[in-house]
């Protein structure tokens, strides 16, 4: 049986394919203040919440990161100055803290990668 | 209604076959709305490199040429035992490269400018304070004024028909001016692959050219006593913007802060200011001025750059007051963080 295929149908085609390629933009646009985590060569993105903690890997040891009411800090670090303990929180205002030590930084962006801050002057 | 014969339809399955497998290869091509981002650890800081407009495949050129060039300069600036900086401070004197030779006579006339405020020749006060290895007993004054003796721009002489650098018995630290050097280099390496729309950011030394997908970048100024979070977020222009800070690394003793940008008149941590950020066309400069900003009081930091064509600065002083030079707000306009 032959089947039919409406001239309209092909148009899908290119609009899907053009689709896929422009998607992976679309992740850089609009959502919720995150954290960009950076340890051990990797980058996560996490939501500042519900409250948790995280233990991060670096070439001292383990970095305690813990979310508490809608803001991130560093609790522990195994670095001698603690400095990165001492920067305080990074809200959903935008913010940085970072131990250069261990390893470790969390840049906290306005709405989404694209619509905050790209860098920190620290 | 059109109808389709089944030697059609396995052409259709065909294109569609091709399209998928090539997916991967046009779209590397394709300059995207995508921003490229890639960090590594070098100069002892975390430096990352983030591009808008390119494809992927001339991100990864671009990538690889100017954390090359980075590297370069950690490499030869680093002071690491068996770094050319290392061997000429253990020798004294010695024929050193193009790049090292240039650095140090930029550092010299920067120190010549600043009046000593910055200094190169600052190793032995920072291997004194130790500030890297936390908290202990800051130096006593003996122990700072033997340090300090041996501190000096002045001694250093240099040839540059023979690349001859003599240190006149004291040691280089050029902590306050390669890696401005290093981004300068990174960028120029970016800028001649083509890639117009980047930053380079090394740890807070930051060169930004063009914008992403048309909007300009944006740059979070970290509050001195708090940060984590931003005192203003900013739009700088086209050229370099870095930022000096008490707060970066230091370490509490007796309930005194003791930070890493030593004034080498005193042999202790200069206490005029708690953050100054510097404008400038190149991180080079802007690195080098803002230590030496830091060191002088806002005052006599805002007299200094009267008598330059082209940096600008916002200085918070120790009581956590504003001072801006009067380009400053045009180089670089705050601006919402959204």
């Amino acid at each position: 049986m032959r089947r039919t295929v409406a001239p309209l149908d092909l148009l899908l085609i290119p609009i899907l394919f053009a689709g896929v390629l422009l998607w992976p933009g679309a992740d850089e646009r609009g959502g919720e203040p995150l954290a960009f985590i950076k340890s051990g060569g990797e980058t996560r993105r996490e939501p500042l919440t519900p409250d948790r903690a995280l233990l991060l890997q670096g070439p001292l040891g383990a970095t305690a990161v813990r979310f508490e009411k809608g803001e991130v800090f560093i609790e522990s670090s195994p670095c001698p100055e603690k400095t990165c303990i001492r920067m305080g929180r990074a809200g959903p205002g935008g913010g940085g803290v970072a131990c250069l030590p261990n390893r470790v930084s969390i840049l906290v962006t306005g709405k989404g990668e694209g619509g905050g801050v790209d860098a920190v002057l620290k | 209604m059109i109808t389709f014969s089944t030697r059609t339809k396995i052409s259709f399955l065909v294109l569609l076959s091709f399209l998928a497998l090539a997916f991967p290869w046009v779209s590397s091509r394709i300059a995207s709305n995508e921003i490229h981002r890639e960090s590594r650890y070098l100069m002892g800081t975390e430096v990352s490199i983030s591009l808008a407009g390119v494809s992927k495949e001339r991100a990864r050129r671009g990538f690889e040429l100017a954390f090359g060039a980075l590297e370069e300069v950690d490499r030869e600036m680093s002071g690491r035992p068996g770094s050319p900086l290392h061997l000429l401070n253990t020798s004294g004197s010695g024929k050193v490269s193009q790049g090292l030779f240039q650095v140090v006579s930029d550092a010299l006339r920067f120190a010549a400018l600043s009046g000593g405020a910055f200094d190169p020749t600052v190793a032995p006060l920072l291997d004194l304070w130790k500030i890297e290895t936390g908290p202990h007993p800051p130096p006593t004054p003996p122990e700072r004024e033997k340090a300090r003796q041996q501190v000096g721009f002045s001694r250093v002489k240099t040839d540059p028909a023979s690349l001859f650098v003599d240190l006149g018995g004291t040691r280089l630290d050029l902590g306050g001016i390669a890696k401005g050097y290093g981004v300068d280099r990174a960028s120029e390496a970016l800028k001649a692959l083509g890639i117009e729309n980047f930053i380079v950011d090394a740890g807070g030394d930051l060169y930004l050219s063009g914008a992403k997908n048309g909007a300009a970048w944006k740059v979070g100024l970290a509050d001195p006593r708090e940060p984590a979070k931003f005192l203003k977020v900013l739009s700088p222009r086209a050229g370099a913007i870095v930022t000096s800070g008490d707060y970066e690394r230091f370490y509490e003793w007796e309930g005194v802060r003791h930070h890493h940008i030593i004034d080498p008149s005193t042999a202790l941590p200069a206490t005029a200011s708690r953050s100054v950020t510097v404008w400038a066309k190149t991180a080079q400069e802007a690195d080098a001025l803002s230590t030496a900003l830091f060191v002088l009081c806002p005052e006599k930091g805002l007299l200094l750059l009267k008598t330059l064509e082209g940096p600008e600065a916002l200085i918070v002083d120790s009581s956590g007051l504003i001072f801006e030079s009067p380009g400053f707000s045009n180089a670089a306009p705050e601006v919402s963080a959204r």
